[in-house]
């Protein structure tokens, strides 16, 4: 509850920012740079509904370095982390994933671009279990298909600020053999960076 | 002037958005956990070939045993009608294609009467 509150806070104080800092400043229009380096935070949820259930709707953070090689198109590397533990279950899950990426700047404009991305990353996870006096660690590694939509502002000089929202699909094939299984979920995600 | 407060406050909401949100570590007791449900699931640490998952329902209700992996797939499922006190439900180790599964980390769900329960199982195999 204390992340959601924090999280919504920080997405008003965003919101808030973004008028008052585009009439107050000078900017650098992101084309005008040839690097953007950026990191993210929010919320992870996954999309099965007993696997929400199990570790509810935590942690997520990531980062990304893109090279602009066209007037629309970047290519990159992106990382990131997924943390839940919802904390009913001594349970907890963790997500390490990384891998290229490609976006696709849709709108740019005036201080604000809107782009997509496709990624493919390679995942390391890790569950953990633990009751009274034992503890049990299971670890599971898949590729997966990384789609997002995001939208950047740019506020002082080249930084910029905004958000996206994520979806991951982690492929698994044998869910009842040891395996985790296909998991997908949404991040929503606040973005800082700045173009170089 | 503008410049500063805005990468203050832009300092300020980053450290807010990426703080964690505080886990309890502690363990929590049966009894805090079963609180306020008349479904009981009793904990099971690990589980050997055949072991039995124990819960007591109300007689005549109706009940789901849940089992899954740790990503909350449907690994196994128990169905039937509770009698009088302590339900036993032996498991073994298979899932719904009477496939033996593998070592791991599971989770059992037992519904019945509005009321759900579950717990985390270790399922830790001797021949192993």
């Amino acid at each position: 509850m204390f992340y959601i509150r924090s999280t919504f806070i920080a997405l008003v104080v965003i919101l808030f920012l973004i008028p008052v800092t585009s009439k107050a400043q000078n900017f650098t229009p992101l084309t005008e740079t040839s690097f953007k380096i950026s990191a993210n935070g929010g919320l992870f949820t996954p999309v099965r509904t007993k696997m929400a259930d199990i570790y509810g709707i935590t942690f997520s953070a990531g980062g990304s370095i893109e090279y602009r090689i066209s007037n629309k198109l970047y290519l990159g590397f992106f990382g990131g982390y997924v943390k839940l533990d919802k904390g009913d279950l001594y349970i907890k899950y963790r997500n390490i994933y990384f891998g290229p990426m490609v976006s696709y700047l849709i709108r740019e404009g005036e201080g604000l671009s809107i782009y997509s991305q496709l990624g493919i990353g390679f995942n390391l996870r890790r569950i953990q279990a633990y009751s009274h006096e034992d503890s049990y660690i299971q670890k599971d590694m898949g590729p997966s298909l990384n789609l997002a939509l995001g939208a950047d502002y740019t506020i002082v000089g080249p930084v910029f600020i905004g958000g996206k929202v994520a979806f991951d699909y982690i492929y698994d094939s044998n869910p009842d053999q040891g395996d985790f299984g296909n998991t997908g979920g949404f991040n929503f995600l606040f973005n800082a960076g700045i173009g170089l | 002037m503008i410049k500063q407060n805005t990468l203050l406050l832009l300092l300020l909401v980053l450290l807010v958005g990426c703080s964690n949100q505080p886990t309890d570590n502690g363990m929590i007791s049966l009894e805090e956990y079963d609180e306020g449900l008349n479904l009981k699931v009793y904990p099971v640490l690990s589980l050997q070939d055949g072991q039995i998952i124990e819960f007591s329902i109300p007689g005549g209700v109706s009940y789901t045993l849940t089992i899954m992996n740790a990503t909350g797939y449907t690994v196994r499922i128990y169905t039937g009608t509770a009698s009088a006190g302590i339900t036993t439900i032996t498991w073994d180790l298979t899932n719904n294609d009477n496939k033996g599964i593998k070592e791991g980390i599971y989770i059992y769900e037992a519904e019945s009467g509005g009321g759900v329960k579950a717990r985390e199982v270790f399922v830790i195999r001797e021949d192993k």
